[in-house]
């Protein structure tokens, strides 16, 4: 690793441990997906992308997270259930709509069944494109959600 | 008991990818986003009925097109090899509505 | 061959069921028999026992603009016949019922609900009318696959609660889990009731994926449909995407270019490989073996960046076109496809060969979450997990399709029905994939890959089966004006799961998630 790939990436553990001292816990729902991100989401913590190395984990409870991973366009049956995992995580919290459907419905938009779009229900910090979305696509998302935050913590201090 | 080292796991060394330190870049059949060459656009709007979740619009300024509603499918590239390529860009995640609009424009 | 062995079901019927059909056609490989409403459970129910007839598939259509009335559609398949048995009454108009299938077939029974739910036709003497899909606060009389209900109307919540079975007795208790799981999973709802470690009945409660994708490809043009066909359940895009354009093929009786039939055997294969490999995997990181796990995913990742090589999609997207392939596979694809499966093979022996001999793996999978053959076979399980309880079925030599008919390939079985037998079995198949790739690449004629599908007639129906991962799945289609008037979809989960809650009995409760693993069910498939 050269000198500069290594600046890049203490910065980036720099700025994890400012806003959330040393890690950030990702809770993933999913709100009616294809399990197509779900596929995705899981290729995060596999040894090629290892997001734990930034200390980015995937934690098993909205309890215990600061982001919300969201993927699907909201379901009418998953809305609720939606609405109790975003009040049951604790603040500062955010949230990530993730895929094509969760930013706009995707191919389902319209549909009787859906709400088109994480952000119908819930605020949306960050959208992250793609029908997936590549494991790349995801870690920058969360990039760019990191420095959101940090921009919001900066504005209230 | 450490039969686990024949799965060459010594061998292999380091398989974790430096991104985001370093560029990814996909190989080159990845669909990424559609990149509209204003200058061959003719504004046929074939591309606009092609498009499965109407994502295309031709507007004023030139075409648009909505990373949020897009699904990478390749119809558009397919209709209009002339003035539509699926690059591989993948870097796509913006803070607002606002940042998931691209526009191509003409000329 | 096949219409002389279809007649004959005809001609063998008793006579007190002989003089119920009212006509009798053969369609290609699909015997269409027309009855009575009063008469459908009987001839069904005949079929179903005389010839070892599996249901495939039972759906509704709304007919009442034309007919004045629904129609009820029952499919079989009779063992040993590349061919199926089409069942169609029509109920009497304006009537809202019929009689329940479920009693004599049991598999009938979500089948049922769904029709219920969907359509408001009431299934008399159904052992158990809750709804499926639609939820508790879902407004009475909206039905959404019915004609005058409209794409985008979002019926208001009303007050209502779903009456979960209730288990009582002394120490049992209940646990109730979903629908946000603790893992990356899909959403749905498990109730165990316990007593003490062992679980004593699971009740499994989905439809919080339900995304109306049958409504929306009514309304959907047929080229557009392959796209919503790749994303009713994602990891298997290419086995739904591959059963829509079929189906719509054969609707207008198309040829597909043999080349294509090849690249999409290629493409089903791969798929399997990743998703296979995955649930192994899987397998691995649910008994706590992370060495396995690791390296499994490891090989699924290598796996994925394969087809993203190939096709551009890590998902195997935009690959299936109706009438044919998108992208060819040229002569540098396949070396780099040959190439890169001698490396997966290789290092998927090792895992192989590393979790085979691990004792405390074996100590986890052996003899948990049993499926008996008998109740395999009762409740119509599909894919690896019914080949796994000694069910000898698999769609792709039983109805082939594609390039199936001209490639050698073994359908791997096992006989316990337990994780371990489950495991065994999605090795072998991922070795017979590897090995169907490799002769498909072999094999693969020149030539055009794509031809022109027009002029898809109104009022035919079609229907086509695909083994995809997970077993075999169904679409089949109604043709309306430009896009279908019905298209049913049956994935191989919507088989699995009654199956799975008869599996956990007995079985304590953090074995319960391995089980979950080995059935590996997709819930958007399900829930469609």
């Amino acid at each position: 690793m050269d000198e500069e790939t290594e600046k890049l990436g203490e910065e980036l553990k720099r700025k994890v441990r400012e806003v959330f001292g040393r890690s950030l816990a990702i809770r993933e729902v999913d709100a009616g997906s294809c399990n197509g991100c779900e596929v995705e989401v899981n290729s995060l913590t596999n040894a090629i992308h290892d997001i734990e190395r930034f200390g980015l984990h995937i934690v098993a409870s909205p309890r215990h997270a600061d982001m919300l991973l969201v993927t699907g366009p909201v379901t009418r049956n998953m809305e609720i259930p939606l609405r109790q995992t975003y009040n049951a995580t604790p603040g500062p919290k955010m949230v990530v709509a993730m895929g094509s459907c969760a930013i706009s419905g995707g191919i389902y938009r319209g549909s009787y069944a859906v709400l088109d779009g994480v952000d119908k229900v819930l605020p949306v910090d960050v959208y992250v494109p793609g029908c997936p979305p590549r494991p790349q696509a995801i870690i920058q998302g969360i990039l760019v959600a990191l420095g959101k935050m940090e921009e919001r913590k900066g504005q209230r201090s | 008991m450490f039969k686990f080292l024949k799965l060459g796991v010594l061998k292999r060394g380091v398989q974790t990818k430096p991104y985001p330190q370093e560029p990814a870049v996909p190989f080159d059949a990845f669909i990424g986003l559609p990149v509209v060459d204003g200058a061959a656009c003719d504004r046929c709007s074939h591309c606009v009925s092609a498009c499965p979740v109407q994502a295309i619009s031709l507007t004023d300024e030139g075409v648009e097109i909505s990373t949020a509603r897009c699904i990478f499918c390749g119809e558009c590239a397919e209709v209009c090899p002339q003035a539509i390529k699926m690059s591989r860009e993948f870097e796509l995640a913006a803070t607002s509505r606002e940042g998931l609009r691209v526009v191509y424009r003409h000329g | 061959m096949t219409v002389e062995k279809l007649r004959l079901i005809v001609e063998e019927l008793p006579p007190e069921l002989y003089s119920k059909v009212r006509s009798a056609k053969v369609r290609g490989n699909d015997l269409r028999l027309v009855t009575g409403i009063d008469d459908l459970a009987s001839l069904a129910k005949h079929i179903h026992g005389a010839y070892q007839a599996p249901l495939v598939t039972m759906h509704a259509t709304d007919d009442r603009a034309a007919e004045d009335c629904f129609k009820l559609y029952v499919i079989l398949s009779p063992k040993g016949m590349d061919a199926f048995v089409t069942i169609i009454a029509a109920l009497e108009p304006r009537s809202q019922r019929f009689v329940s299938l479920t009693p004599q077939i049991n598999e009938a029974d979500w089948y049922e609900r769904e029709v219920q739910d969907m359509f408001g036709l009431e299934a008399i003497g159904h052992p158990d009318p809750r709804p499926l899909v639609l939820y508790d606060d879902w407004p009475q009389g909206e039905h959404p696959l019915r004609k005058d209900f409209p794409l985008d109307r979002r019926p208001p919540r009303v007050k209502g609660e779903y009456p979960f079975t209730k288990v009582e007795g002394e120490g049992v208790y209940e646990i109730p889990v979903g629908p946000v799981h603790a893992g990356v999973i899909e959403p749905g709802h498990f109730r165990f009731s316990v007593a003490g470690e062992p679980i004593i009945n699971l009740e499994v409660r989905l439809g919080y994926v339900h995304k109306g994708i049958e409504k929306i490809s009514e309304s959907t043009p047929y080229w557009r449909g392959t796209h919503l066909a790749e994303r009713i359940s994602g990891d298997n895009s290419v086995a739904h995407s591959t059963a829509y354009c079929q189906t719509v093929e054969a609707l207008a009786s198309a040829e597909v270019p043999e080349r294509a039939e090849y690249i999409r055997t290629v493409m089903l294969e791969l798929e399997r490989i990743y998703n296979l490999i995955g649930d192994i995997s899987g397998i691995a990181l649910d008994t706590a073996f992370s060495v396995g796990a690791a390296n499994g995913y490891l090989l699924r990742e290598k796996a994925l960046n394969l087809n993203e090589c190939l096709t551009g999609s890590r998902l195997l997207r935009s690959v299936n076109v109706i009438g044919g392939v998108r992208k060819d596979l040229s002569a540098n694809d396949r070396e780099k496809t040959l190439s890169a499966l001698v490396r997966l093979k290789l290092e998927f022996e090792d895992l192989v060969d590393l979790m085979v001999t691990s004792t405390s793996l074996l100590d986890r999978v052996e003899t948990t979450g049993r499926l008996s053959t008998e109740m395999a076979i009762r409740l119509n399980v599909v894919g690896p997990v019914a080949r796994a309880s000694g069910v000898d079925r698999d769609v792709r030599r039983d109805h082939p399709y594609a390039a199936y008919d001209r490639l050698n390939f073994l359908v791997p079985r096992g006989t316990a029905g337990d994780v371990n037998a489950r495991t065994r079995v999605k090795i072998d198949e991922v070795r017979e994939s590897f090995s169907l790739i490799d002769q498909a690449l072999d094999g693969m004629p020149s030539g055009p890959i794509r031809t022109v599908v027009e002029n898809i007639p109104a009022g035919e129906m079609a229907m086509s089966l695909v083994e995809s991962p997970r077993g075999e799945l169904v679409h089949w289609i109604l043709a309306g004006k430009e896009r279908p008037y019905r298209h049913k979809i049956r994935d191989a989960s919507f088989c699995n799961w009654l199956a799975m809650e008869e599996a956990v009995l007995g079985n304590i409760v953090p074995d319960f998630p391995l089980i979950n693993k080995s059935f590996n069910l997709s819930y958007s498939g399900n829930d469609l």
